[in-house]
């Protein structure tokens, strides 16, 4: 086998390996998370101070929003750290091309939108 | 939105997809039966299959609110003079949050799936026995 067809093996390796493509979704879904996490606390503390009486039932939506923020980074990072100890059955193939679909479609979705606005913004 | 913001998010887009078909590609058996994942993995797995599976049950429900909310929004461009959306690109708003939640769930309920039964925690007459075994 000739070195670049080894580096290009142990490439497609690296991208198909569930635990370090875990790795990958840990970093980048901190890093999207990071900002509208901070919008919606600002926009809750605001409504807070907007309307005290409020505060009963805004600290425990405060509670559950980063409950939930919280949650799939630390699936990730379980799923980074012990992603070997799966067995996936056959049976899973088809919900996982399901969902790769859906999002294919909408990665889709979302950049021709962008491009649509961008091109009215030009316009 | 700027750009290097919605760079991130098609990325991280991206990369689920990329987890999606490195099980697809790691799907090859059967469940042998035998739990090897830590609590961890399962209770996180869990958690956000719940969430998502949530997630995915409002997307549906908010189909049937449809022809409501179109005809409202209908009544009340044609009142301030202004031209409707067309029902696909209408509809088309409501299906891309089902997509995104059909592919979030996905993941956790695969690897929850794959997870296994949790292993029974020992007894209080077994436990005594295996020590004395042991012995």
């Amino acid at each position: 086998m000739s070195p670049s067809e080894r580096s290009a093996d142990s490439l497609t390796f690296w991208f198909t390996d569930i635990q370090k493509v875990a790795l990958i979704n840990l970093v980048l879904g901190v890093l999207t998370l990071l900002e509208p996490t901070r919008n919606l606390v600002q926009q809750l503390a605001a409504a807070i101070s907007a309307n005290p009486a409020g505060r009963l039932w805004v600290i425990p939506l405060e509670i559950a929003v980063c409950v939930i923020t919280a949650l799939i980074p630390a699936f990730y990072l379980a799923l980074f750290r012990s992603g070997v100890a799966l067995h996936i059955s056959v049976r899973y193939r088809t919900l996982a091309l399901v969902g790769a679909l859906s999002y294919g479609f909408y990665i889709l979705d979302s950049l021709l939108s962008q491009r649509g606005l961008a091109a009215d913004g030009v316009a | 939105m700027g750009v290097a913001r919605l760079f991130l998010d098609e990325t991280a887009n991206a990369a689920t997809i990329l987890l999606l078909l490195a099980i697809f590609r790691r799907a090859t058996g059967e469940h042998d039966g035998q739990s090897l994942a830590p609590r961890f993995l399962r209770v996180t797995a869990q958690v956000a299959a719940i969430v998502f599976a949530v997630w995915v049950g409002i997307s549906l429900l908010r189909f049937g609110f449809i022809p409501y909310l179109y005809t409202e929004l209908r009544d009340i461009a044609i009142q301030n003079g202004q031209s409707t959306p067309t029902l696909s690109i209408f509809v088309l708003d409501f299906f891309k949050p089902l997509l995104m939640a059909l592919g979030s769930f996905a993941v956790p309920c695969i690897v929850f799936k794959s997870c296994g039964p949790e292993p029974d925690p020992p007894t209080v007459d077994e436990a005594p026995s295996a020590a004395v075994g042991s012995v």
